[in-house]
This record gives C-alpha cells, structure tokens and sequence, in this order.
C-alpha cells in the first residue's frame, strides 16, 4: 500500500494585483488525515482551499496530486446559487449516482435530514444547506474533502455532531479532511494537523498539542477571549 | 388557415423549445443579458455578412462565438462582473453593426433582422430550427449533470473535476446557433424575450429544472400561438404580439401568486 501524499504543496504563492495572497506554502495531505487550517480573516484560508482544488492556478510553485485523486469541495454557504429549483434528493446525488442507495439513508438520518429530502434546496436555512453540501460531498465517496467554514449557520449543539459525523466517516471510507475554521475549542479536539495562516502565510503549523497554542491564539481573533473562558 | 401561418406556427413552436432549454439556463446562471447581447452582435454579424458576401447566419455564428468567448475569457480572469461584460458587448456590438451597416448602399434588409419576420418562413428555415432544436436538446441531455452543478456551485462543480470554460464556450456556441438561425423569425429586438421571459414565467412555479423547463417551453409556444392569431385581427407584426402575450402571462402569474399567497 503506498503511503504517498495525496497532495503535495511545494512553495505555492499566488499574487492577485500586485498583493501576494499566499506566499510560499508547503504542506502535504496524508491519507486518512485531518488538517485544519486557522488565521484571521483575509489571512488566505479560503484561497488556499481553492488553490488546492484547482479552482485558483498558483502563480508560483507546484502541486502535486495522486493520479485519479478525488476531491469534494464545501464551500461558504455564500456561494450557492439559488434560483435552481431543484431538490435536496436530486441535488445530493447530481453528477455522482443515478439513485440514492440503502446505506445512504442512515447518513441522512444521521444528518436530520429526512423531512428535507423533498424540499427544495433553496427553501433550505443556512445550516440545513450546509448539512446538505456535507451530506453530497459524503455520497461522492472522495479521497479528501475540503470544507470552507462547514458549520457557519449551524447552531452551536449540532456543530459537535457535526464534527463527530465527519471523523466518524473519515474513519469509516478513510478520506482526508481539510477545513478551514474559527470553532478553535472544536479545531484542537477533533483535528490531526493544524496549520494557521497570517497574511498569506504559514506562521505556525503541527499537531494540536505540539504547536504552541499560544501563538495560534495570536493569530485568531475571533475566539480567543471564547477559547480562554472555555477552560 | 393559410400556409404562412402554419408555417410560422411550427417553425415559432420550434424556436420555443430551444430558447425556452437555453433561456433557463441563462436565467440560473445571472446571465439575462447574453440573450440580447448575443442577439445584438448578431446584427454586427449580418453587417459583416452582407459586406463580405458570406452567409449572414454562419456569420453571426462566428462573430457571436468569438466575441463571447473573449467575454467569458475576460470575466474569468479579471472577474469583471458578467452583466457589465454583456452590456459592453452589447453596445459594442450594436454600434460597430450600425457603422458598417450605415457605410453600406443597401441596409432594406436590416429592418427584417431586427424585427423578425415570422411569416415570411420557409420550409427550409423550418427544417433548420428543428435540427437546431435536436442539437440543443441532444447537447443539455447529454451534460445535464454537469450543467446543473456548474450553475448551482461553479466552484464544488470544478472541484469535480467538470472544466466550466469549456462548458460556457459550448453553451455560448449552442446559443449563438439558435439565435443566428431564429434572427429572421423573431428578430434581434425580440429574441431575448423569447429566451428570458418565459423562465421567468417558471421561476418560483416549478418544483425541478425539468419541469421549469416544460412551463417555459408551454408560456412559450402558448404566446406564439395567440401572438400570430392576434396579428391576423390586428395589422400589427406579430413578433411584436407575441412579446406582449408574454408580458400578458406574467401578469397572469404575478396576480394568481398573490391572490394564492393571500389565502
């Protein structure tokens, strides 16, 4: 069995007019791996997601990925267009099966998400998309997933469920994980590999008890008064 | 009924199945205006054709092709929004047609490319738009999937490995040959309503896209039919007529929706 990376980022840049976005990031993902990558807003998270999906070319360096390497994108729930009326069980399976099968009806269930199968997803609320999204990316049976933000617009008990559900398939269908989040408390218990990001670059990265949580507090504004009344 | 009439029936009826698949799709993805932008360059297509003695339609293929091409090139790299691309090809389009038209001896033609001429169908303009009419159906069949993901994420649709240019450069070449072919009918004026109105009389009533589809393509050919009868009481184009029974339906729509969400 090869224990090659799935992906290999080796000095990836990207400039966008003149602002470097991303300088130089080098990181590889594993298989059955769980990587989450912190840092402020506009630090470059949600760019190097799409730089490692393909969606954004670098403009320096190189990625390598496994032959045949199947990816499943989340993005923010921002991005969905919704003047499509189509609904949840065509869009879960669309561009992947012809029809829902019997072990993926314990997913929905697991996800609450029976009653909505007839809906349209548009009508859906901003959390009941995001389960949506996980929910397809899940039926894709892909090497790695890559979730943006997965549990904005999720109330904050069904985001420990959340969490739980991915590592629980992750170990199950032995996919990667890369997410980008600001939940830390949830970040340190359920990652592997945390790499956080400042300006576009890597400021610390390792695993959650190794890397000085200090300096990745620093670097996160958003929880950190949250994190320290936390424990 | 007169053979013109039936003629202009079954050709309209033709033409609504195409622009009612295609104008969904460009409602979905934002894109209303590339149904008068394509249909505006078309006119700098017919210019061209007319100066250089090519056939007007291949002509329009070609120039609407390239010219949206460079468009949707432009709008990927630089992300300049697509409405204000489409309005810029528009303007572009319909002034540089204008200048090369004005410049020629003869422009008798241009009034029947801009308002269509339904009536004046052939049987052989009938064949074209239901050949037309296959391709599109064999072409939005065969990557339904991959359309409909590309217009409800375009990102989660490439992170599947689906290659968005090459799917909008198809889309807009199948579009450019629809419309290149149904400019003598409905005309460059009136081809968008053709496209966009009769989705948006399906937005918000259909439960799927297939079904969307189907209401559009019934709004469409429905205004055909009762636009051509109108134009045999009326002495009035019935391209013009037909526009108006679509603006007519959608306030058939807009009155039952709120009397329906009234209760």
């Amino acid at each position: 069995m090869s224990h090659s990376p799935l992906i290999q980022l080796k000095g990836v840049s990207y400039i966008k007019n003149s602002k470097p976005l991303l300088t130089d990031i080098s990181f590889e993902v594993r298989k059955n791996e769980i990587i989450t990558i912190v840092g402020k807003n506009g630090a470059g998270k949600t760019t190097l997601c799409k730089t490692l999906i393909g969606i954004i070319k670098p403009t320096a360096g190189k990625i390598i990925k496994q032959a045949g390497l199947k990816i499943s994108y989340i993005p923010q729930i921002s991005n969905h267009n919704v003047l499509v009326p189509i609904c949840v069980k065509d869009f879960i399976i669309l561009n992947n099966k012809k029809k829902l099968e019997n072990d993926d009806f314990q997913l929905i269930q697991q996800l609450n998400l029976e009653d909505s199968l007839n809906k349209l997803f548009k009508d859906l609320s901003g959390g009941e998309k995001q389960k949506v999204m996980l929910l397809r990316a899940l039926l894709l049976c892909p090497d790695i997933i890559v979730l943006d933000e997965p549990t904005s617009n999720i109330d904050f008990s069904a985001k420990d469920d959340m969490y739980s559900l991915i590592n629980e398939y992750r170990g199950a269908k032995n996919f990667s994980v890369i997410m980008v989040s600001h939940d830390l408390h949830m970040v340190l218990k359920n990652t592997g590999w945390v790499l956080c990001l400042k300006d576009g670059k890597i400021c610390c990265s390792g695993i959650p008890s190794v890397v000085n949580e200090s300096e990745i507090l620093k670097n996160i504004s958003l929880n950190y008064k949250y994190y320290n009344h936390k424990d | 009924m007169y053979d013109f009439i039936i003629y202009g029936l079954i050709g309209g009826i033709g033409l609504a199945f195409s622009l009612a698949i295609l104008g969904n799709f460009i409602v979905w993805k934002r894109m209303s205006y590339i149904g008068d932008s394509v249909a505006h360059t078309s006119l700098l297509g017919i210019a061209l054709g007319v100066l250089t003695s090519v056939i007007p339609e291949i002509m329009i293929i070609i120039v609407c092709f390239l010219l949206s091409s460079v468009l949707i090139v432009i709008n990927k790299r630089f992300q300049i929004s697509k409405d204000s691309l489409l309005i810029l090809n528009t303007q572009f389009a319909l002034s540089a047609g204008f200048v090369i038209i004005s410049l020629m001896q003869n422009s008798s033609n241009l009034y029947r490319y801009l308002f269509g001429s339904i009536l004046s169908i052939k049987l052989n303009d009938i064949i074209i738009i239901y050949v037309i009419a296959v391709l599109v159906f064999l072409y939005v069949l065969s990557s339904w999937q991959k359309l409909l993901l590309l217009t409800i994420n375009e990102e989660v649709a490439i992170s599947e490995n689906i290659n968005s240019t090459k799917h909008d450069i198809i889309f807009v070449f199948v579009l450019s040959c629809t419309i290149a072919f149904s400019i003598k009918l409905a005309g460059v004026l009136l081809i968008p309503s053709l496209s966009i109105i009769p989705a948006i009389i399906a937005h918000s009533i259909a439960k799927s896209p297939l079904q969307s589809m189907i209401i559009s393509f019934i709004a469409a050919a429905s205004a055909i039919i009762t636009g051509m009868m109108l134009s045999l009481y009326v002495n009035v184009s019935p391209s013009a007529l037909i526009t108006l029974s679509l603006c007519g339906f959608v306030a058939i729509k807009v009155i039952y929706l709120s009397l329906f969400k009234a209760k």
